[in-house]
């Protein structure tokens, strides 16, 4: 294909012909196929790179596609129901867990009333603002890496996602040692480090991926809110979330719900 | 244990598989959701989808994953929400518009994208890591002069250059693997 081909196609594909011109691109495709299947390709990956978006299928080997219709239509009422029982059970178990907690707490909440015992505990209120916003799920580290660290890339995912933060620390940090280019793995340790009470690392884990070149290293000022908020040091967490909302960095509208949520609680 | 051995088990449709998939993952699935404009239930119909098309998939071809069940499971699940939240939008240009109504035969086609997408994305791996950068830009459709700002490249001409032989190499990789043929679209 020639750099003018090329140039066509992604013009068309961002919208940046006029009507004629794009007119006449719809017609050439369908005479000449070589570009035809250069342009459905590109368009595929676009939309397949891209992750807002996603790319359809449309006109494939129908072959393939009925012969997995097929395994479809003869499966899913069965599987439907296998899965609906096995997560219904466990749905009623969580309830039930969930019951006996929260029954417990009603108790609890009773039996301090009745001494008069001060209802409010701080630590947990602030343990539970941090639950609160500490939601954001990290991007996973397994994709689009070669093979020789996927090992370790692998491990260091499943102990954090397992909440076993000393050993995703194990294989952060040997990963770090190779790789000072992986934002994700810096915040995999920070937060590691933050759940474990290794505050004053986690601090120093943060100060360099913020310092660095990293394209995104503004998230660094998000985990350093909430790392001050679990150490419960409010004045500090306060002023990281300032310089968020001042900056417009990552999480911006988060911080001003955080500190609105911190206002009250002071009061 | 490694992703293959839930995905043997979890072809045996056993329950008690199914009930620990279910309590390590539907949380994270659920939060996605959650945060992406969906509900609770739709999480729910979600998470089955995804077990299903995984079970259909490798009933058929007994395929193996790379990394930990876990997170095939979520990335499966994620384009799948990623997938029902673009159906309202054109599902394709004015080139070839196509409405799917029969329930088994969107699923078919939901399966092949998945699979699709692993292939260009195992593909993109391979090119080297200026390519990735470059072409990482040019698919979220950075504006060039932007390209030249973020890179060391120093005019727009150079940038389109580079940019065709990325895409050159990668479409080149795509294209040698026996799978495309099944995969591209006609």
């Amino acid at each position: 294909m020639s750099l003018e081909e090329d140039i066509l196609i992604e013009r068309f594909l961002r919208n940046k012909l006029s009507e004629e011109e794009r007119n006449d691109f719809l017609d050439k495709i369908t005479i000449d196929l070589d570009l035809r299947e250069k342009f459905l390709l590109e368009k595929q990956l676009f939309e397949t790179l891209n992750e807002k978006e996603w790319s359809y299928a449309s006109k494939i080997n129908t072959t393939e596609v009925e012969e997995y219709a097929t395994l479809f239509r003869d499966n899913s009422d069965r599987l439907k129901h296998v899965i609906q029982k096995a997560t219904t059970t466990q749905k009623r178990k969580v309830k039930i867990r969930r019951l006996t907690f929260f029954s417990a707490v009603a108790a609890a909440v009773i039996f301090a009333v009745l001494i008069n015992f001060y209802p409010q505990d701080e630590s947990f209120t602030i343990d539970e603002i941090y639950a609160n916003y500490n939601t954001d799920e990290l991007p996973s580290l397994v994709t689009r890496n070669s093979k020789e660290v996927q090992k370790d890339l692998t491990l260091a995912e499943r102990n954090f996602k397992n909440k076993n933060y000393k050993e995703a620390l194990l294989y952060v940090d040997r990963l770090l040692k190779v790789d000072t280019e992986n934002s994700t793995l810096y915040l995999y340790k920070a937060i590691s480090l933050t759940e474990t009470g290794e505050f004053a690392m986690s601090e120093a884990s943060l100060d360099i991926f913020i310092h660095s070149d990293l394209v995104d290293s503004e998230k660094g000022y998000w985990y350093k809110a909430l790392l001050y908020l679990k150490a419960k040091d409010l004045e500090k967490c306060e002023q990281i979330l300032q310089i968020i909302i001042k900056n417009s960095y990552f999480n911006d509208q988060k911080a001003k719900r955080l500190l609105k949520d911190l206002d009250t609680y002071e009061q | 244990m490694d992703g293959n051995f839930f995905l043997q088990e979890l072809a045996k449709e056993d329950s008690r598989i199914i009930t620990q998939i279910y309590d390590k993952n539907f949380p994270s699935i659920k939060k996605f959701i959650l945060l992406n404009s969906g509900n609770t239930e739709d999480a729910e119909d979600i998470f089955q989808k995804g077990l299903i098309q995984i079970i259909i998939r490798y009933k058929k071809e007994k395929f193996t994953i790379s990394g930990s069940f876990d997170a095939y499971l979520i990335a499966i699940c994620k384009n799948l929400w990623r997938r029902e939240l673009n159906s309202h939008k054109k599902r394709v240009t004015n080139v070839e518009k196509v409405e799917v109504h029969d329930e088994y035969i969107d699923n078919s086609y939901a399966l092949i994208e998945q699979k699709r997408q692993e292939l260009f994305i195992e593909k993109f791996a391979e090119i080297t890591g200026n390519c990735k950068e470059i072409l990482t830009l040019f698919f979220a459709k950075t504006p060039y002069e932007e390209i030249v700002a973020k890179t060391e490249y120093s005019s727009e001409l150079v940038v389109r250059q580079r940019v065709f032989k990325c895409k050159k190499r990668l479409t080149e990789l795509i294209k040698k693997d026996k799978r495309y043929n099944s995969l591209k679209e006609l």
